[in-house]
């Protein structure tokens, strides 16, 4: 796994490439603070399969948000210089990041990401709201570091977002009914104004297993959907 | 064979010591039946969703509100919509299976209904809790029926979609579906298809995950054996009407948009969906929430993150394992004023 998650860029943000040989068009896939790389492995796989240049751009803020958003969007500029222009995948709250730092790619693909605050009924009861929440209700992933202030924006955010900018590329939301960082009452009708958007709910009507937050990054269908979006001019 | 007769046959609950039993006409000639737990408290009634009937709420001694309102001091009504249930003669004795389409639960079974409890409670108003469609069609009522929403006194919708954009693609695969063999049936045989089910020993099908995600075996069958009523060919033609580009609910003829209405409901309302329904996922149905006229509103989530024991699906929120500790008492006060 070490092997394969080799650095390509120096710190603070790192790009990961997880490709043997590049093929279609650059695609980053934005690691979430507090998660680590390897929790994408298994989807930039899946998504090199279906013929994607993947790589993966992790964030190591030693601070709180502004902090990771300014990393991030230094990171995507520095990517774009290097890879040309960009087609982006953010999962959960990284997704929410790359909305934050306003930076704009040619595609962008925004799985599980809240787009608005959840209504105070989906919280957990008590002064914390529940957060954050317990793995038994995101799934199982490989956490990783996160900063404290980061950690505390993040629960913060679910009662609360900050303002982004509507993204004017192509934009795929999805979403899955049992995913209570980013349920579709946050996803689907706050991205519905969107001017090119695309909507898909992730394992609708029992047709497959439905699946936690953590759990869609192993999704196989979800990576298809990802790949044809990505893949399009 | 014998399944089989005994699914087109059917035998309905018997009916319950102390529970008196009315039948009424509408103004367009539909029967309906209803079932009264007469008590001295507020009066509310319970109205059920798309091929469903009364026993929704009450599918056995222990699951069912009807029981715990009544045993709370409610004055508890259950409706049977048109061709729902016991509903299923016209006002002139002929069998009701088709010919109607959803607006007329809204425009006629309702008027008929509420005006029936405020006459035999002797109040002005009465609480409402609708399950699924149960919940729309008091939308309808609302938004159609000169000072209907007065009458109310509460409401509750549980697990009611109200938001039909965005179609996902098995949605509209049977929103089509229903488009176009809406016109050709007179109504779908839901109740026949569902008895044999139960009579098969409840045979996992694809439709179970639609339908719950924290409902026990014993219920499971019993759920197929009693709450299953047909569809009319006017529902399937109203409801395919949405299909498409995700189109509003509005009225048949498409000259009202009930959604619409809802800013008109000002009756305190009380908005319940299940984390785990696939039939109105909780974003089809947060918008009664938002939209609504009231002042007095409340939106509940059913689902572990919310504090529940599980996350509900679409009739978990009537009939599961944990709705009598979770989803009655907070019905009862909801509808309790």
């Amino acid at each position: 796994m070490t092997a394969l998650l080799s650095i390509a860029l120096a710190a603070p943000w790192t790009m990961t490439d997880v490709d043997v040989e590049h093929g279609g068009d650059p695609v980053v896939l934005v690691v979430t603070p507090g998660v680590e790389p390897e929790a994408f492995t298994g989807w930039s796989l899946a998504l090199r399969r279906r013929g994607l240049d993947v790589h993966l751009a992790t964030l190591e803020p030693t601070t709180g948000p502004e902090e990771a958003i300014h990393e991030l969007h230094a990171a995507l500029d520095e990517l774009e210089a290097s890879l040309g222009p960009l087609k982006l995948a953010g999962h959960g709250y990284g997704g929410l990041l790359v909305l934050l730092s306003g930076y704009a790619p040619e595609r962008l693909a925004l799985i599980a990401v809240p787009l608005a605050a959840q209504p105070v009924a989906v919280l957990a009861k008590g002064g914390d709201h529940g957060l954050p929440w317990p793995d038994e209700l995101v799934g199982d992933y490989p956490a990783g570091p996160i900063h404290p202030d980061l950690s505390a924006a993040f629960a913060a955010w679910a009662a609360e977002l900050p303002g982004y900018r509507v993204p004017d590329c192509p934009v795929l939301v999805a979403s899955g009914n049992r995913d209570v960082v980013a349920p579709p009452e946050v996803v689907r009708p706050p991205s519905q104004g969107w001017p090119d958007r695309s909507w898909d709910r992730l394992g609708f009507l029992a047709l497959e297993p439905e699946r936690l937050h953590m759990e869609v990054l192993a999704h196989e269908g979800l990576a298809t959907t990802v790949a044809r979006f990505l893949d399009a001019p | 064979m014998i399944p089989l007769l005994w699914a087109c046959v059917g035998e309905a609950p018997p009916p319950e010591q102390g529970v008196e039993r009315y039948e009424i006409a509408t103004a367009d000639g539909a029967g309906l039946v209803l079932h009264r737990h007469q008590n001295p408290g507020p009066s509310v009634l319970l109205v059920h969703g798309l091929s469903s009937n009364h026993w929704t709420w009450e599918i056995d001694e222990v699951r069912n509100l009807g029981h715990y309102l009544s045993n709370a001091g409610l004055d508890t009504w259950l409706l049977d919509l048109r061709g729902h249930g016991e509903s299923r003669r016209a006002a002139d004795g002929k069998p009701q299976r088709s010919g109607w389409v959803v607006d007329d639960y809204g425009r006629y079974d309702l008027p008929a209904a509420v005006d029936l409890v405020l006459a035999e409670s002797g109040r002005d108003q009465v609480g409402y809790v609708g399950h699924s469609m149960g919940g729309m069609v008091a939308a309808i009522y609302a938004g159609t029926v000169a000072g209907g929403d007065e009458k109310l006194s509460s409401l509750v919708v549980v697990g009611s979609p109200i938001d039909f954009t965005d179609p996902d693609p098995l949605l509209d695969l049977g929103l089509h579906a229903a488009q176009f063999y809406g016109p050709f049936v007179g109504s779908l045989p839901t109740q026949a298809g569902a008895r044999l089910q139960a009579s098969l020993g409840g045979t996992p099908i694809p439709v179970d995950a639609l339908l719950y995600n924290d409902l026990s075996e014993p219920y499971v069958e019993l759920m197929y054996e009693r709450v299953v009523s047909p569809i009319s060919g006017g529902e399937l033609r109203q409801f395919g009407a949405l299909a498409g580009e995700g189109g509003p609910f509005v009225s048949r003829n498409g000259d009202y948009d009930y959604r619409a209405s809802l800013a008109r409901i000002r009756s305190p309302t009380l908005v319940v969906a299940g984390r785990a329904d696939n039939v109105a996922p909780v974003d089809r149905v947060v918008p009664w929430f938002h939209e609504v006229g009231a002042d007095e509103k409340r939106l509940i989530v059913a689902g572990r993150a919310a504090g529940f024991a599980a996350d509900y699906g679409h009739m978990d929120l009537c009939f599961g394992d944990h709705v009598v500790d979770e989803i009655y008492p907070l019905i009862r006060d909801w509808v309790d004023r």
